[in-house]
């Protein structure tokens, strides 16, 4: 009786939990190894130069501050909550001495405060911005709709219309830095993600505002909308700079499913399906999950490696290049009606 | 919840554990361990075994020698030898009567002799209550490398005669009060088929087939079936151990690495199994019983894993 008893605990445990979970670490390993590195001996030298990452106070922006600061950078943390940034300051002090890491208060939900940044940017340090990480982003739970004080729907104006707009507003900054060193071209990097994908953009109703939104199951189509818009920016910017021979290069990149906090505020309301929650999500996050600073690699990797010291206007996933066939093509028209109409709702207020 | 997880998992670790530490089954274990003493169970009995000139049988008689008040019937082809084995279980009790114990040789072979043999005992101690079929032979070599009067040989000893004494005095038993118990000495062989011993394991799996479907048969009567289980035992066994061709092998090592159980230690075991009417044994040590445990309870694993490793461990025999 024993043995039989045993042996069915054994097979339930061994079965049922030894053997998955053996094939999923293993695939997480596998998938691990196939990605890209970052190679630190083929990078631009950034020592003493300055870098802003917009939303360094928590995940991939923190990651990729430390990133920076380790090499010796003055890194700008542009972010809204100033406590949250103070801390992980302290936090990255504590384990590099390296680098200087500047606190300033920058609310990418509204356009007022995007350029009083821009302005106090340029005042305190006129003449030295040399990477800026369009890093910030926040996804909202499916079915929620918020707008901010501009009147424009959250997701779209946190993730693009403001990045949109301070770009614009640090480009003769970049471009100055660009001429004076011509080895070294200025970067914007545009952390967008693979979301962007299942984006569509309607130019008569850019963020839902008149059309009803039925949104999806288990990500927002408003996040995938506004993915789509970083890229199409990204596009567009290396067009327009290529065409003004500028010495500043853009890239957009996806930093993959990574584990950080972009999604728990605020995620009671509509609660996440059963299947996507315990079955579909652990099984990514298992298999191709990453943390902040492993999320922060493709960033470092289009900000800093002389491998993209050419390129301008392409996409980047695990320290490589996006494959086109591995995606949908970005459509140039898009890309252009998208810049126009971005100029106009930021250049409203 | 988590108080039966940890109950689950503590239920689990300790069996493993057993399993691991004890050098039997895990209910033979703990009988012998918590169960009352065999001796107890003996008492008044009268137990016949065969193949009591050496080996398991010799250790058997001596560890049942060590009970008050049992009676004793020795068994063997070889009359001094087990004259020899008699006077050592009087030198181990001195209360047992040198007339209870009764030293019976005869040829498991010749069937004609099994009637009368039987007659001996129940003339004698007036009834027979345990019958040990533990004479046995083995064989050793290669599967292809058996001539098959050799296994024809194998199987006349270790199966066809130990299945006609035990019909002998299956009928006797029935006709006695339906009451009784018959103990065959198997072998971890008969669980899992080892190489290069193939007629033994065919041989020790026949027995099972044998028995099983005669404890099926005796279902609600007073009639018990015990299969004994040894692994590898310090006996004869090897060095009378045919080779392909017929001969006896004249080597004492064994098919298997690891060290050799005790004959008395054997015995014992056998005694708590038989005396607690267990209807299967295994004893051995280390590490065959979770062996035979994984081979017999996760097939398809043991499968994968003995596919694996299995070839280093199989060593070839010495033609």
């Amino acid at each position: 009786m024993f043995s039989c008893l045993i042996s069915c605990l054994f097979s339930a445990i061994f079965y049922l939990a030894i053997l998955p979970a053996s094939f999923l670490f293993g695939a997480r390993v596998l998938v691990k190894n196939l990605r890209g590195k970052v190679d630190p001996t083929n990078e631009i030298d950034i020592k003493g130069k300055t870098v802003i990452v917009t939303g360094a106070s928590d995940g991939i922006g923190k990651a990729t501050a430390e990133e920076f600061a380790t090499r010796g950078a003055r890194v700008i943390l542009a972010c809204r909550n100033l406590q949250k940034a103070e801390k992980v300051v302290q936090d990255i002090r504590s384990r590099t001495r390296n680098g200087e890491l500047i606190i300033m208060h920058l609310d990418l939900s509204s356009l007022s405060s995007v350029r009083k940044f821009a302005s106090e940017f340029i005042q305190k340090y006129p003449s030295t911005l040399s990477i800026l990480v369009n890093n910030a982003g926040i996804i909202n739970p499916v079915g929620v709709q918020k707008v901010t004080e501009d009147g424009f729907e959250e997701t779209f104006a946190v993730n693009h219309l403001s990045h949109f707009l301070l770009t614009n507003l640090l480009l003769p900054e970049l471009k100055k830095t660009g001429e004076n060193n011509p080895t070294q071209a200025s970067r914007i990097v545009i952390v967008s993600s693979g979301g962007h994908s299942w984006g569509t953009l309607n130019f008569h109703d850019l963020m839902y505002q008149k059309t009803p939104l039925n949104d999806w199951e288990f990500i927002s189509k408003l996040y995938c909308n506004s993915k789509l818009a970083n890229n199409l920016h990204n596009l567009e910017l290396a067009k327009r700079l290529r065409s003004e021979k500028a010495n500043v290069n853009c890239y957009a990149l996806c930093p993959g499913a990574v584990d950080t906090n972009i999604a728990t505020e605020n995620g009671e309301k509509h609660p996440v399906p059963f299947w996507a929650k315990y079955v579909m999500f652990p099984l990514v996050r298992i298999i191709m999950g990453k943390d902040a600073r492993e999320g922060a690699q493709t960033t470092v990797y289009c900000s800093l490696s002389k491998c993209l010291s050419h390129h301008s206007g392409e996409m980047y996933r695990n320290c490589e290049f996006w494959d086109y066939s591995k995606r949908p093509k970005l459509s140039e028209e898009d890309a252009a009606a998208l810049w126009e109409k971005s100029e106009q709702l930021t250049g409203k207020i | 919840m988590d108080i039966i997880l940890a109950a689950i998992i503590a239920f689990f670790v300790i069996w493993i554990g057993i399993i691991f530490y004890a050098d039997s089954d895990i209910l033979t274990f703990l009988y012998w361990k918590f169960g009352k003493d065999p001796a107890s169970k003996f008492h008044g009995k009268v137990v016949w075994i065969t193949g009591a000139s050496s080996g398991i049988g010799e250790g058997l008689a001596k560890e049942l020698a060590k009970c008050t008040n049992v009676k004793i019937v020795l068994s063997a082809r070889r009359k001094d030898e087990l004259e020899r084995v008699k006077k050592e279980c009087l030198d181990l009790n001195k209360s047992i009567k040198p007339d209870s114990i009764l030293v019976l040789p005869f040829d498991m072979t010749d069937y004609s002799s099994h009637k009368t043999c039987l007659e001996t005992i129940t003339k004698k101690f007036y009834k027979l209550d345990i019958l040990v079929s533990n004479a046995g032979m083995s064989q050793r070599a290669a599967w292809d490398e058996i001539e098959i009067d050799v296994d024809k040989k194998l199987f006349e000893l270790n199966v066809f005669s130990v299945i006609n004494l035990n019909r002998v005095v299956l009928k006797y038993f029935k006709a006695n009060g339906n009451q009784g118990q018959l103990a065959v000495m198997s072998s971890l062989g008969g669980k899992v088929g080892g190489p290069n011993a193939s007629s033994y394991a065919a041989t020790k799996f026949a027995l099972h087939g044998y028995f099983e479907s005669l404890r099926n048969e005796m279902r609600g009567t007073k009639i018990h079936v015990t299969l004994l289980c040894p692994g590898p035992v310090v006996s004869n066994i090897g060095v009378n151990a045919l080779t392909g061709a017929g001969e006896k092998s004249g080597s004492s090592q064994a098919l298997v690495p690891g060290k050799k159980m005790s004959a008395e230690r054997c015995g014992e075991l056998c005694l708590v199994s038989i005396g607690n009417k267990l209807e299967e044994s295994w004893i051995s040590n280390l590490p065959y019983i979770p062996i035979v445990y994984f081979a017999t309870h996760q097939p398809f694993l043991f499968s994968k894993v003995f596919g694996l490793v299995g070839r280093f461990a199989i060593k070839k025999p010495s033609k």
